[in-house]
């Protein structure tokens, strides 16, 4: 595809949208906008905390939300309560704007409760499945360890990766829900697939960079250090 | 879209003194790490933004990569998007220090297609007001242009570049780091063995403007550069070598080849020979 009709934008909670919002300047999450140029058609991974806003990006853009993609079930991802407070999400989305979220099986149940969304409003899927979005396709990719259905998405030599891989460390192991033994199985054999020259796009900004190439990634994050799943659990295990 | 011609690679201040079309880039950034957003705040060519050469022109420094290693292409794009920063913008930047540092994101937005030029004596030439405080522009969309790979080399590719007589391999550093009588930063001293030293400070006159075309290129003629395609340029980290060749484009002599990973990449490769003196 050429490199300008790929519809790509990055954006930072609290800096580069609700930028009024506290808890989006805390969570720092990001948040992806992703389509097609020539069709119109873009899909917003991980909306939250002004989804209004986010609409008016894409449509400053001259592009229009045709679905949802969720990493996973995290209120600050999707939606819901957190921490004591009210985050909105893609129940307030839908309300907007009728599309679907793409969900993991594994998620669903996860995200319909945190969210409060229906049945109806999941597109349920399985690890390889593709989003088609135009003519740009997502590969959706079950990434369990962080949470039961985390999913990662590869789309034109991008990685967005939730909060399963960030460019130092990767997602807690140590919440409900979580696999430690799983991660590991993630992030060395079902990542291991993805080329060196694909950028790594996380869920928040934790580091000073907010990507980088999976061969810089592998070069300096610690969660590549362990040989074997005995290091891995004596790393992370509890 | 700018109704004017695109800009040379450096341009007068007395040239785009009166546009209001400019996006201006304070690039100042310091070797001794006193951060570049603190003289900014204080005092900045109006409306120019801050764009940091660590966050937002390189990834971390690595000994196999070296110091500032390019970022991912889909990386800068989204640094130029956060940044407010959109492909039909025009780009001038500037730094204190004859373009070590601004000469940097010249050169990535122009080899990316960009109308963009370093901005000639700097933030010291600067014939007007300055202001104060920390801007912001709004981000907007930039799609993600990929690196010519025809302008990058490798550290394979810059060795045999020292080793065949058809392409001149230059150091950008001051000539005591090039003959290694001193290294403030890397481990080891000297240059990669048939490098020749054009130090980028060589470009700017006495009077901390960059020479002539003329000049710049009686300069790298002189230097056995006829054709920048036949030229692989590097420095400490594939900075200050950006200087060289924007001064080599503007003396019309094209596009030459940068070696990111410089000498911050092979002096820390003990198996790489080095020459002295």
């Amino acid at each position: 595809m050429p490199s300008d009709r790929f519809y790509f934008r990055q954006l930072l909670s609290g800096r580069d949208f609700a930028l009024e919002n506290p808890l989006a300047q805390q969570m720092v999450n990001f948040v992806y906008l992703i389509g097609d140029r020539e069709t119109g058609e873009a899909v917003a991974i991980d909306p939250a905390y002004e989804v209004a806003e986010l609409l008016e990006i894409l449509g400053e853009d001259g592009m229009r939300l045709t679905g949802v993609l969720a990493t996973h079930y995290h209120p600050d991802h999707v939606g819901g309560s957190m921490m004591g407070h009210s985050i909105e999400g893609v129940r307030e989305l839908l309300d907007l704007q009728g599309v679907k979220i793409h969900v993991q099986a594994e998620e669903a149940e996860l995200v319909k409760k945190v969210t409060e969304v229906a049945d109806s409003d999941l597109e349920v899927h399985s690890s390889g499945d593709t989003v088609m979005v135009g003519e740009v396709g997502l590969e959706l990719i079950h990434t369990p360890g962080h949470t039961p259905g985390s999913q990662c998405f590869l789309v034109e030599g991008a990685l967005v990766a939730g909060d399963t891989l960030f460019l130092e460390g990767c997602g807690r192991t140590d919440l409900p829900g979580s696999d430690v033994g799983a991660m590991y199985h993630t992030i060395h054999h079902t990542l291991s697939k993805i080329p060196d020259d694909t950028v790594l796009f996380p869920g928040h900004r934790y580091s000073f960079h907010s990507s980088a190439s999976m061969g810089q990634t592998r070069e300096t994050n610690y969660v590549f250090k362990p040989s074997s799943e005995e290091q891995w659990l004596m790393m992370f295990g509890q | 879209m700018s109704h004017h011609d695109p800009l040379p690679p450096i341009v007068a201040p007395e040239a785009i003194v009166d546009r209001d079309d400019i996006v201006y880039c304070d690039v100042r950034w310091y070797l001794d790490r006193r951060p570049g957003h603190v003289p900014y705040g204080e005092a900045h060519i109006p409306t120019a933004i801050y764009v940091d050469l660590d966050e937002h022109l390189a990834f971390h420094p690595m000994k196999s990569r070296g110091r500032h290693p390019m970022p991912a292409a889909a990386t800068f794009a989204a640094s130029l998007g956060a940044l407010g920063i959109g492909p039909d913008d025009t780009v001038v930047a500037y730094d204190d220090q004859n373009g070590m540092s601004a000469g940097r994101l010249v050169w990535m937005l122009r080899i990316t297609g960009h109308d963009a030029a370093l901005l000639d004596g700097g933030i010291q030439g600067w014939p007007g007001q300055f202001e104060s405080g920390h801007r912001r522009r709004r981000p907007v969309f930039h799609p993600i242009r990929p690196w010519p790979d025809e302008l990058l080399v490798d550290i394979g590719a810059a060795a045999d570049a020292g080793s065949d007589s058809g392409i001149v391999l230059a150091d950008s550093r001051a000539p005591e780091r090039y003959r290694g009588d001193e290294e403030p930063v890397d481990p080891r001293a000297g240059h990669i063995p048939g490098a020749i030293n054009l130090p980028f400070g060589a470009n700017i006159g006495d009077d901390g403007r960059f020479l002539s075309a003329e000049g710049l290129r009686t300069r790298f003629e002189e230097a056995g550069i006829t054709d920048g395609s036949h030229a692989v340029f590097y420095c400490g980290s594939g900075v200050s070598a950006c200087n060289n060749l924007l001064a080599l484009e503007h003396a019309g002599l094209g596009r030459a080849k940068l070696f990111p990973g410089s000498w911050s990449q092979w002096s820390h490769d003990s198996d790489r020979p080095l020459s002295v003196g």
